[in-house]
Parts: structure tokens; C-alpha cells; sequence
């Protein structure tokens, strides 16, 4: 019975943020993740819609550790109806310091460090399978069948891999929390997330490198390598300098306006 | 009779494609905010599967991988409401098809072309989620028993809004932009902005891989808390 509630609640929260809203962020969300959780808890139906309405409040949080803070929620009413005490009004004060500290862990760790480490892996992947190397500059970069090849890895590659740790913490995170209550966060710190979010960047770093040369090796121009150079550098020093991502974007066009005022033709 | 026939059919076609194309854009934009997100609507995933399905996956591979290295350092941290990169590939993508296998140029113009309207869609979304207050009103102000069918139908509707809004907004712009390409056909283009929008097709991925190297090199000193202010001092919150 508990372990069907928790699937429906993991099933459920992949529609968490379906009406994600400026006043109460996801409470809505969160109280129909909760809705099956609730009902294995109290067998009352006055409980059971009490408790429903308390879940309405305010939450924020990673939609990812969403599950944890509910798994969590559960595992403390269940105690209060197991133990016949009312539920406790401090409950909310947990709840939500939760979901403010896992949002912060979650925005580090998943949208800071695992993303963009999993797109950094498929794209050079794609890349490399897709448009080999040696091939100079005379690469057919439109061509249908190459394009297709870097595109199977980019999807499946990334899809794959960035879900495969997405999937397994919702639901991991989730059995885990309505086992453990509020000690689930030993968990959450034995997974030693902050460490990882580092490491994996150092590692991100390392295929950004393998990217840059590979990129780079297909032009043997050394005035062409010069600009490129310039490009990739002076758009990381931009971005350092806080400067928008469009004004970077049309600035490449204008750099590319002066290089072929320069006479800097493609392939060179 | 027969060119009659032939413009006729041609314009079903269009039409055809112009739907089909709205259709699957709000689709893939669904992952954004209300499904999942299963990162769908990432950049290198929406462009080369929505190229695939407009039947250009090079212009779907350049303009994804483009837009996935420039724009990698948005995401939806706390409150804010980021940039919408996948609006903007998905419309480059949806023009630099028009023309089946588009010229190197030409997709760099399709591209430059769609980066404002990630800022309409942003705009777009932050209006969509004040309705969404509305809806959670009424989802507050049922009684007790109905609560629980109330939370199904406020999670529907919240779906449903927001593929109908995407798809509606998308439809809009590739309508309006499928105008301007017309017009813009007709403009002979000059050797020298052709070769320069060559030469910015092999200078953007550079300026990504820059955008990434900065991303990696922060280690998350405080860029998300910064963003997170800045976008809600924009929002009023």
C-alpha cells in the first residue's frame, strides 16, 4: 500500500511545477504529490482533507529534492497518527527550511554543475563521432548524414545521462525520506553532493579543453587560429565582467563583419 | 488551372508545416516549466529532434549546439524566470527549414534573428504564471472534499494553459517571421554580409565554449544568488 502511494507520488511529481505561480511558488504541486501519501496516512476523510488544505501553503523549492522534502512530511504525520498526537505546527518550519536549503543544493549541484556537465560529455561525443577529425576545414558541415550521427549522441547521450541521476534521485530520495523522517538529511550529506558538484566541474573543464582543441585543430590558418583564439578568450573575460549573453552573441557577428573586411574567408 | 492548383497546394503545404511546427514547439516547450523537466527542452535536444521533425536536422544541429554553449549558464535558479533559450532555437530552427538544406548563411540570419524572441517568451511566461495565481485562487477556494479533484484539474489546466499559450505564441512569430523571410527573399544580399554571417557561424561556438569555460571556472561563487536578485528585482517580487 505505502509502497504504491509513493510510486503515485513519484509519478505525480514529474507535473510538480504545472502551475507554478508568483504568490505560493509550487503549492499547488506539492499538494497533489502529497495527495497519495495523505491517503495511506489518515483513514479519516476529515484528516485526510485537513491535511490536504495544511499542504496548500506557501513551498519552494529544487523540483528534484521536491520528493524528499514530501517523503519527509509523510514519514512525520505518520508518527503523529501512529503516536495519536496532533500534527505538529512546526512541521510548516521544517518544511520549508527544507525546501529553501535543498533548493539552494539543488540549483549548485543539478542546474549548475550536472547540466552543464552532461551537455559538455554529449556534445563533444557528438561532435566527435559526427564530424571526426583530420578532415581540416573542408569538413561538409552540411551534411545530413554527419548531422544525424552527432545528433542521436547529443539526444540520447545527454537525455540518458542527466536523467539517469535525476530519476534515481527522486525516487531514492523519496523511499528514502519516508523511511528515515528529517534523518534523511545524513543521507542527502553522505552523498557528498558539494564535492561532486566540484569534481564533476574539473572534469567538465577537461572536455571543454578536449572541445577547444579538437574545434580549433580543424584550422590551419594561423591567422584564422588567432581570431578564434580572441573569440574564445574575450567572450570568457565578458562573461567574468558580467556582460549579457546577447550582447556577446551579436558581437561575434560584428567580429565576423571586420574579419571579412580583413579578407579572412571561410574555408581558409 | 494548373498553377492554380500548384499555389493552392503549395500554400496547404505551408500551412500544413506552420501548424505541424506550433504544434510540436509547444510540445517541446511543455518541458520548460510544466512537465518533467526531463531537459527536453535543452537546447541540444530541441534543436536536432525539432529539425528532424521540420526535415533539417543541420540547421537543428548548428543552431541547438550553438545556443546550448552560449546559453549554458541559464537556468531557472530560485524564482527567476531565465532567458528562454529554447524558444529562440526552436524558431531558428522553424526558419532555417523554410528552405530545406539552408545555406551556412542563412542559418546564422535565422538565428540572429530569433534571439529576441527569447526575451518576448520570457516576458510571455512571466504573464502565463500570474494566471496561474488566478487558477490557484480557485483551487483555494473550493471546499474541503473537492480539494483533492480540484488539485487534478488545476494540474491539468496548468498543462494545458501552457502548451496552448506556447503553441499560440509560436504559431504567431513563425507566422510573422514566415512574412519577413518572404520579404527579406527579394533583398539581394551582398557578397560581404554573406561571408561574414559564414564566418559567425564558426566564431559562435567558440564564443559558447568561452561562455562554458567562465561557467565551469565559477564554481557557482555566488553567480546564482546574483541572477536569482537581479531577476527579482525585475519581477517586482
Amino acid at each position: 500500500m505505502k509502497k504504491i502511494a509513493l510510486g503515485r507520488c513519484f509519478l505525480r511529481s514529474f507535473l510538480f511545477q504545472a502551475l507554478w505561480n508568483f504568490e505560493r511558488m509550487q503549492n499547488v504541486g506539492f499538494a497533489f504529490c502529497m495527495d497519495p501519501l495523505l491517503r495511506v496516512v489518515y483513514k479519516s476523510k476529515h484528516d485526510f482533507h485537513e491535511a490536504l488544505r495544511r499542504h496548500m501553503e506557501y513551498f519552494n523549492t529544487h523540483p528534484y529534492f521536491a520528493p524528499v522534502v514530501m517523503g519527509v512530511l509523510m514519514n512525520r504525520e505518520q508518527a503523529a497518527v501512529d503516536n495519536k498526537r496532533s500534527v505538529d505546527p512546526t512541521l510548516t518550519v521544517l518544511k520549508n527550511s527544507m525546501g529553501g536549503a535543498f533548493g539552494a543544493i539543488g540549483d549548485h549541484v543539478i542546474w549548475g554543475s550536472w547540466r552543464p556537465f552532461s551537455a559538455i560529455m554529449a556534445l563533444s561525443v557528438g561532435l566527435l563521432v559526427g564530424y571526426p577529425t583530420g578532415q581540416g576545414a573542408s569538413l561538409p558541415v552540411y551534411n545530413p548524414a554527419s548531422a544525424l550521427q552527432c545528433s542521436r549522441w547529443w539526444v540520447v547521450g545527454f537525455l540518458s545521462m542527466f536523467n539517469s541521476i535525476h530519476f534515481w534521485l527522486r525516487w531514492r530520495g523519496l523511499v528514502k525520506a519516508a523511511q528515515d523522517g528529517p534523518l534523511v538529511v545524513k543521507w542527502v550529506e553522505s552523498l557528498h553532493l558539494q564535492r561532486w558538484a566540484a569534481q564533476i566541474r574539473r572534469i567538465g573543464l577537461l572536455f571543454l579543453f578536449v572541445m577547444v582543441l579538437v574545434y580549433f585543430s580543424r584550422w590551419t590558418s594561423s591567422e584564422m587560429l588567432i581570431w578564434l583564439v580572441a573569440v574564445f578568450l574575450g567572450s570568457a573575460i565578458l562573461k567574468r565582467w558580467r556582460a549579457a549573453t546577447w550582447v556577446l552573441f551579436y558581437g561575434v557577428f560584428l567580429v565576423a563583419m571586420v574579419m571579412t573586411r580583413l579578407g579572412i574567408h571561410w574555408p581558409s | 488551372m494548373a498553377p492554380v492548383l500548384e499555389s493552392g497546394s503549395a500554400q496547404g503545404m505551408m500551412a500544413y508545416r506552420f501548424l505541424e511546427g506550433a504544434f510540436w514547439a509547444g510540445l517541446i516547450a511543455l518541458d520548460f516549466t510544466a512537465l518533467g523537466p526531463f531537459m527536453i527542452s535543452q537546447p541540444l535536444v530541441a534543436g536536432p529532434l525539432f529539425g528532424w521533425l521540420m526535415g533539417n536536422v543541420v540547421a537543428g544541429v548548428l543552431i541547438g549546439g550553438i545556443m546550448q554553449l552560449m546559453w549554458m549558464d541559464v537556468s531557472p535558479i530560485g524564482v527567476s524566470i531565465p532567458y528562454d533559450a529554447t524558444a529562440a532555437t526552436l524558431l531558428g530552427v522553424y526558419w532555417a527549414s523554410a528552405s530545406g538544406q539552408s545555406p551556412l548563411s542563412q542559418t546564422a540570419l535565422c538565428l540572429a534573428f530569433a534571439i529576441p524572441f527569447g526575451y518576448l517568451f520570457r516576458w510571455a511566461d512571466q504573464k502565463a504564471r500570474r494566471i496561474n495565481t488566478r487558477i490557484m485562487h480557485r483551487v483555494e477556494s473550493v471546499p474541503d472534499e473537492k480539494l483533492a479533484m480540484s488539485l487534478w484539474a488545476a494540474i491539468g489546466t496548468g498543462i494545458v494553459w501552457s502548451w496552448v499559450r506556447y503553441t499560440g505564441l509560436f504559431a504567431l512569430v513563425f507566422f510573422l517571421g514566415d512574412l519577413f523571410w518572404k520579404r527579406l527573399a527579394y533583398v539581394p544580399r551582398l557578397g560581404l554580409i554573406d561571408q561574414s554571417l559564414t564566418i559567425a557561424i564558426i566564431l559562435l561556438p567558440v564564443a559558447g565554449l568561452g561562455v562554458t569555460l567562465e561557467l565551469f571556472l565559477s564554481e557557482g561563487e555566488d553567480v546564482d544568488g546574483k541572477q536569482a536578485a537581479r531577476s527579482h528585482k525585475k519581477e517586482g517580487i
